[in-house]
């Protein structure tokens, strides 16, 4: 019943994506420009206002050799 | 300043507006010009609103060509806007189409002459009036419901 009533809600995700990239000296340009996506994008994932599609998911945990559940979360 | 792929959307809207403004006006030269007259009034029409089709096929190649160019969190923000803000836009446009059509203007500019001249009309030419107008609003609203109703069709079935 929890299962189902936890599906109702909204999920709100968390990441890692800031303190991976500090962690590599990275801005917040280069890391769009391995990404190849626009730093908007980036800034946008990093304080949790946008979800990334499981593709940019993917590549980001490519991209930091990680897996994608050790970089994003379900937020409490 | 700008991201290449900032300054790539922005140049393909820009191109597909210009190649779209040329096409339209060589569209029209042609059409309206003295060595069109073999195709008589009617034809004329036809191939002015084909004119119009091309230049409006040039703005959807380049509108095409700009969204591909986005990331997908810029195609998101964009199918959003397009969204929320055609309904809100579509929404807010029944009350003013309706204070307009049961002439709310007079009620604005009581004095201006253009309104003036309307309340020299016979009954008949002011239906005649609130139809015209009633017909220009719809012609926009019922085209975007009927473009909504249609790609969502198409992409329904698309991804079964």
């Amino acid at each position: 019943m929890a299962a189902v009533e936890a599906l109702g809600r909204d999920i709100q995700m968390k990441n890692r994506l800031k303190v991976l990239r500090a962690e590599r000296d990275w801005s917040q340009a280069d890391l769009a420009e391995r990404l190849e996506v626009s730093r908007q994008s980036v800034n946008a994932i990093e304080t949790g206002k946008y979800d990334p599609s499981l593709p940019l998911a993917f590549k980001i945990a490519r991209l930091f050799d990680q897996p994608i559940e050790a970089i994003f979360r379900e937020g409490d | 300043m700008f991201e290449q792929r900032t300054l790539r959307v922005w140049g393909y809207s820009l191109a597909g507006g210009l190649v779209a403004f040329i096409v339209w006006i060589v569209g029209v030269r042609l059409v309206w010009g003295p060595g069109a007259s073999v195709l008589g009034h009617d034809g004329r029409i036809v191939a002015t609103t084909l004119a119009a089709a091309a230049s409006m096929a040039c703005l959807a190649a380049s509108a095409r060509f700009a969204f591909r160019q986005m990331d997908e969190f810029y195609q998101q923000g964009s199918r959003v806007a397009w969204y929320w803000g055609g309904i809100v836009g579509l929404l807010v446009s029944v009350p003013i189409a309706i204070f307009v059509e049961f002439g709310g203007l007079t009620l604005l500019a009581p004095y201006a002459s253009a309104i003036h001249v309307t309340s020299h009309l016979t009954p008949e030419e002011g239906r005649a009036r609130v139809a015209i107008f009633r017909m220009g609003y719809l012609l926009p609203v019922l085209a975007q419901g009927i473009g909504f109703a249609i790609v969502a069709a198409w992409w329904r079935l698309s991804k079964r």
